[in-house]
């Protein structure tokens, strides 16, 4: 066998669809406690309100998630970043992006939309100073020309928040 | 369970069983279920496209590392068609599909367990479902072999002197033992309670054996030893065969010789790594290829060796 014969291109969009669609019906029954999908016609876009969770840093705040997917989901990750303005976090540049493993490196096709909001929001809670990445200004100026997240090759250093 | 609220009570658990038998990937009920040395239940054409083609791939649920693409389990296939019928034989037909669209297939021909399942209520399993291929008696505590057969975690000890052959298929398992199906347990475990725990009585009770098992089943840490040589083989990028996996063991990418044969008119080819080759298998294709054992195999050299990394 090789895998000259890889899967074409409709066959993906088809996987990628079906899956996105058992993920919003999911999603609908059940959806994952402070997240709040923006209902819109687009499938391969989702708009997602996060709110701080209670006795963090930032509590009662609401932030906007945007989740898109491209026709190798879920063999590929989403990009999912924050829309403007980013909440305040040493992991999170004020362009959105996100410094968090799972969403490159990382990223395995078991994951769904609900468990990375999930990491997401446990990111947020477990940060101890409202702060930009020390890096910040180099990173979002470099970013200028619109690259997105996972064309930048992260370093992850720290397991703590 | 009383015959009386027997109607009922399907309908419920049907609905139990789906959530269950949920593949990973795409999320709906598993077709062609494939058991992964972890233990993992991923759709045939799921955990293809999962796998990495030039580097030992991660199970998606538990990053465990593999490079065996293993054969469709035939005892959960059934399994399947039967608790939930209607789910499974839709699944085939979008499966189908896609495949005639690609003109590539997944293997058409699993073994049927129970042949003659027709007329009788498909809904129905009994013991003769899920016994080991072993023992015969109801699984306890299942794994599941590169083949595909289903063993007792217990009786898999059995297998082996030198190497895990299978007594069904007379296939030799690469690697070491397999983890438990700990989705197919739990399945067991509910479905016919009874059975399970006098199967598991039996098996304490068995000192002997348990103790010769507790000795074998220090494989743990071998596995975690085998995949770091895994790891080392493919770093080394030597023979390595970059999008070629081999046919009869699963084995992606093929490390060491490749045999491609050249009578094969599928477009995806058909592949030995040269373990196999020497076997004289005589196992089919994972993807319903026409291959017989009088087509002729050439070694190949599409390697990377030659290049320097």
């Amino acid at each position: 066998m090789t895998s000259s014969s890889s899967p074409s291109r409709k066959t993906l969009s088809k996987i990628a669809t079906n899956r996105l669609q058992k993920e919003l019906m999911e999603w609908q029954l059940d959806p994952p406690c402070g997240f709040t999908h923006r209902v819109s016609d687009n499938l391969y876009r989702w708009i997602i309100d996060v709110i701080g969770a209670p006795s963090t840093l930032y509590a009662g705040e609401t932030y906007q998630l945007q989740v898109d997917f491209s026709d190798h989901y879920p063999m590929d990750a989403p990009q999912v970043i924050f829309l403007h303005p980013a909440p305040l976090h040493p992991h999170i540049y004020s362009n959105g992006h996100i410094c968090l493993d799972i969403l490159y490196d990382s990223w395995s096709p078991a994951m769904t939309v609900g468990s990375v909001c999930i990491s997401i929001l446990s990111m947020l809670s477990s940060s101890t100073a409202k702060q930009r990445p020390a890096d910040n200004d180099r990173y979002v100026k470099n970013c200028r020309n619109g690259r997105s997240p996972k064309e930048t090759r992260w370093w992850f250093h720290d397991d703590k928040v | 369970m009383a015959d009386v609220d027997a109607g009922h009570s399907e309908v419920v658990s049907d609905e139990e069983t789906s959530k269950e038998f949920m593949c990973p990937i795409c999320l709906d009920l598993l077709y062609k279920p494939i058991v992964i040395a972890c233990g993992h239940i991923c759709c045939f054409w799921c955990l293809h496209h999962t796998m990495d083609s030039i580097r030992a791939s991660k199970c998606p649920m538990c990053r465990q590392p593999y490079i065996y693409f293993a054969n469709i389990c035939p005892l959960l296939h059934n399994l399947l068609m039967k608790t939930n019928h209607v789910d499974y034989e839709r699944r085939g037909k979008e499966t189908l599909e896609i495949e005639k669209s690609n003109d590539c297939f997944s293997s058409q021909d699993i073994e049927c367990l129970n042949s003659c399942c027709e007329g009788t209520d498909e809904n129905k399993i009994s013991i003769s479902d899920v016994i080991c291929s072993g023992c015969k008696e109801i699984l306890f505590r299942p794994s599941v072999l590169n083949c595909g057969h289903v063993y007792c975690e217990s009786c898999m000890v059995t297998l082996t002197n030198d190497k895990l052959k299978c007594h069904v298929c007379e296939s030799i398992h690469p690697g070491n033992f397999p983890k438990v199906c700990l989705d197919l347990d739990y399945f067991l475990k509910k479905k016919f309670p009874q059975d399970y725990y006098h199967r598991k009585e039996l098996f304490q009770s068995t000192k002997v054996r348990q103790d010769q098992y507790l000795n074998q089943s220090s494989c743990t840490s071998a596995v975690v030893g085998e995949n770091s040589k895994i790891e080392e083989d493919l770093i080394q990028m030597q023979n390595l065969h970059p999008c070629v996996g081999c046919d009869t063991c699963g084995m992606i990418p093929i490390i060491g010789k490749r045999y491609k044969c050249k009578d094969c008119k599928e477009s995806i080819g058909f592949d030995m790594c040269e373990v196999c080759y020497n076997s004289s298998s005589k196992r089919q294709g994972r993807f319903n290829q026409r291959h017989t054992p009088d087509h002729v195999l050439l070694l190949e050299n599409s390697s990377l060796e030659e290049v320097p990394e």
